[in-house]
Formats: structure tokens, sequence, C-alpha cells
């Protein structure tokens, strides 16, 4: 690999690849509008590990008044005011109440299998906003995709 | 003696003109009038497909950040107008890959790398006014309040009552760089790369 400008200080030594740096946001899920975010948080850090980062886990009472909560992926810890997908474990099968919680937490079609409690008819679309967020936003801003950009600083 | 008079003679025609060999200017053939002509035909649709937003967005932008101080400078020489910077900006962040190359869009505005790279700058310090107008959760504020309660009422629509009080959600995603860096490179690597 040649570099026809010869790298910064911080630069790359040599190009291995796509390397990641990580965002995290926390959205409303009706107009996708953003209300804390974490960024610039090497690609190698877990999921967990990069939300400690947030001022929403720091002070969770400042966005959160009692019995309010945020709904997250199954890579996020389960807390009091986060909300996490039940996971599947090794030895059993999982119970069909949480397959359903899943479903609907999770799923974007509308195509359900189960018969549903009468509590849960509509199937909601929530926790898959966080992805249409990424998807609007590298759609518009494409640079976001590979950042083609040489980092100087620190 | 007329030596030395020739090396002097030399010294001064360097010092002045700060050049050893003659300079030659790069061609160029900047499309930025291209953009302009567009608007006029109404041909939006390319000029979305350069910089990612409609004309009267672009000119609302430019409305608002073009009193910024980072814009002006204490020279004789000004800056580029402020909706060229703004044009070479969202070039740049509405592409990926070779096609935002900074050299790229340097041949396409016409201006030095240096130029390309000035201009993200200072759009980016002129948007970053507005952060906290555009990303705020108080819950003292009213505004905040209504919105809470529009959301809440959406994502009981979507879902039943009982999940009502679940009104945020978090997800995070990964930004890929083109270069590794060099400090704590390694770090920047993960499953998906």
């Amino acid at each position: 690999m040649i570099f026809d400008i010869f790298p910064g200080m911080y630069c790359a030594s040599s190009h291995l690849g796509c390397t990641n740096t990580f965002d995290k946001v926390i959205i409303l899920p009706h107009k996708l509008h953003i209300v804390d975010y974490v960024i610039g948080v090497p690609g190698s850090l877990h999921d967990s590990n990069t939300f400690s980062h947030a001022r929403i886990y720091c002070h969770p009472e400042t966005f959160l008044r009692a019995d309010k909560w945020i709904w997250a992926d199954s890579a996020y810890p389960s807390l009091p005011w986060c909300v996490v997908p039940f996971k599947q474990s090794t030895t059993s099968s999982m119970p069909a109440r949480q397959k359903i919680f899943n479903q609907h937490l999770s799923r974007a079609s509308k195509s359900a299998i189960f018969s549903v409690p009468s509590m849960l008819i509509s199937i909601p679309q929530i926790r898959v906003c966080s992805e249409h967020f990424f998807g609007s936003l590298k759609g518009r801003f494409q640079s976001l995709r590979e950042m083609h950009f040489q980092i100087q600083n620190q | 003696m007329s030596v030395e008079n020739t090396v002097t003679a030399l010294t001064d025609e360097v010092e002045r003109s700060c050049y050893l060999s003659a300079c030659q200017p790069t061609p160029r053939a900047p499309q930025l009038q291209l953009l302009e002509e567009w608007c006029i035909n109404n041909n939006l649709q390319k000029f979305r497909c350069k910089l990612h937003v409609n004309p009267n967005v672009f000119a609302h932008i430019i409305q608002r950040i073009e009193g910024h101080p980072v814009f002006s400078n204490n020279s004789n020489n000004p800056q580029l107008g402020v909706p060229i910077q703004l044009a070479i900006f969202l070039n740049g962040v509405g592409h990926y890959g070779n096609g935002a190359m900074i050299n790229n869009l340097a041949e396409w505005a016409g201006v030095s790398i240096g130029t390309v790279y000035n201009c993200f700058c200072r759009v980016m310090i002129a948007l970053l006014q507005f952060h906290d107008d555009v990303i705020h959760f108080n819950p003292m504020e009213l505004e905040d309040q209504e919105e809470w309660e529009q959301e809440k009422q959406w994502v009981e629509s979507h879902s039943c009552m009982g999940w009502r009080g679940g009104f945020l959600c978090v997800d995070g995603s990964p930004f890929n760089l083109f270069q590794k860096p060099s400090w704590h490179g390694e770090g920047f690597f993960d499953r998906k790369s």
C-alpha cells in the first residue's frame, strides 16, 4: 500500500482494512430525535461497555423519572431503567411468553405467527426505530459509511 | 567583486520572492457554477446528488451560519464565500470512499487541498453552535415535556398501555475509518471488521 501523502504522526502506519469507531445514540423513536450520544469510542469495546460512557448511564434520574425506561437490544445490560429482550438460554428453549415479548419488541414485519394475548394485538416497531435512525443518518451523510479523512490529532 | 555582487543580487531575489524556482499555477476547472444552473433549471435530482439537500434547505443553512465569526478574517485576502464553503463541506460529508477524497473535492471546487480542509473545519465549527438547540433533554422545560407526551402516545399506539413508559431507544453503530490510527490503532478493530 502506497500513500500519496505521508501519514501524520497519529495517522496510519499501514492500511490493514477498516477500523471502527463507535457511536452510540439514544433517540426518541417517534421522530428519530437524538437526546444523548457517545462518540469516538474505539470499535473494539463492547456495546455495554461503551454504554457506560453515556450521560444517561451515569445520571439516569436526569433523563427518566420513576417507571420510565429505555429500550435496548440484547447486547446491553438489563437494568431497572433499561429493558432488553430475553436472551436465548443454551440449555432450555425459550418460554413462549418470552418469545412473544421479544417479537413485539424487535420485529418490523407484520407477520405474526404466534397467537398473541389481546393486549398485544398490533405489532409494534419500537426498537427497530434505532436501526431506521442509523439508516437515515448514513444515507444522508454517507461519509459516515467510510470516513475518508485523516485524523491528525489525538 | 562581480561574483560577490551577483550572489548578493541572487540572495535579494530569493528573499523577495520567497521561491527558489518559478512556481506554476495549477490548472483548475471548478464545477461549482453547475449547482447554480441546476438550481435555476429546477434540476433538483442532480443538485441533491451532489449536496444531499434541497436548494431551499441549503439557502436556509447559509442564512443560519453566515454570521458566525469563523467566516471572517483579519486579512486583505477574504475567505471563500460561505455558500462555496458549505457546498464543499456538504459534498464531502455526502460521499464516502474515493468519492469523498479531499483531492477529488479540491478538483471539483477548483481550490487547494488545504482550503478544503479549512472549509470542513469552519463549517463544522459554525454548525456546532446549534448543538444544544438540537440535542437537548431537560425534564424542566415545557417544550421537552410536550415532546415526551407525544412520544408516549406514539409508543402506546404502536404497542399497548403497559409499554407507555418506554419512550427512548438506544443502539450503537460503527463508523468505519479508512486508515488505522497509529495511536492505539489496534483498539479500533472489532469483530465486524
